[in-house]
């Protein structure tokens, strides 16, 4: 069987040899999988566009909940206006 | 320095950040039980002790090199922020217990019986570490 030599010079089976590559090579492969398995469950966009994708959500859902706000505060202050109007017109027939 | 890490990332340093951290936490166990075979604790037909414990030195090494890349992403872009405070903690915790297990490794060889104990503390802060900032992205 064929010698292997060590990191240090030394020289070592070829059996001890196979076992150190082998176990270099399945963490390599623990490397392999590891990467596969991540960027498949981050997919293909990135965490800042998705970050930022949010906050113009969130934003977008501000600005229309200040609208809505608005219109509301406008309605009201029509109503009030008409309704102050009203009482006016009758106290003048009074 | 922030522009420098996200032009070497092309704007993914997160992601970066993720795979590599994930990769090492992953190799972390392996280590262990690598290191359970090269003490004996467990008894392998196609992998005797020596080698090992060479290839946990030879990983050893490069899971090193990784931590600190991601150590210099970590920093040189989020920097230390006050809601990180764990994580800091933690990784600070890591580095430290990492390079003393180092120093005992290639120096301080009279303090070799606290290498098992470093190992198990190293493997539980890069775990740590990595359920402090990555987890929440993955799950």
């Amino acid at each position: 069987m064929a010698d292997d030599r060590t990191e240090t010079g030394g020289v070592q089976t070829g059996g001890a040899g196979r076992q150190l590559l082998g176990s270099l090579a399945a963490a390599a492969l623990i490397v392999a999988v590891a990467i596969w398995a991540v960027t498949a469950k981050l997919g293909p966009t990135s965490i800042a566009e998705r970050e930022a994708a949010e906050e113009r959500a969130e934003e977008a859902d501000d600005s229309r909940e200040e609208k809505a706000e608005e219109i509301e505060e406008a309605g009201q202050g029509a109503q009030a206006g008409e309704e102050s109007g009203r009482k006016r017109r009758r106290g003048g027939r009074n | 320095m922030e522009d420098f890490l996200l032009t070497l990332t092309r704007g993914n340093l997160s992601e970066v950040k993720i795979v590599l951290a994930t990769v090492v936490a992953l190799l972390a166990v392996y280590q262990v039980a690598l290191m359970a075979v090269g003490y004996g604790k467990i008894r392998l037909p196609f992998l005797d002790p020596l080698p090992a414990s060479k290839a946990h030195r030879a990983i050893g090494d490069s899971i090193v090199a990784v931590t600190l890349v991601v150590a210099i992403l970590c920093i040189g872009y989020f920097g230390f922020e006050d809601d990180s405070a764990i994580h800091i903690l933690l990784a600070g915790a890591l580095l430290a217990v990492l390079g003393f297990k180092i120093l005992v490794v290639r120096r301080l060889h009279r303090l070799g019986h606290l290498l098992p104990v470093l190992g198990i503390t190293v493997f539980l802060l890069f775990w740590a570490t990595w359920l402090s900032a990555v987890a929440e992205h993955l799950f």
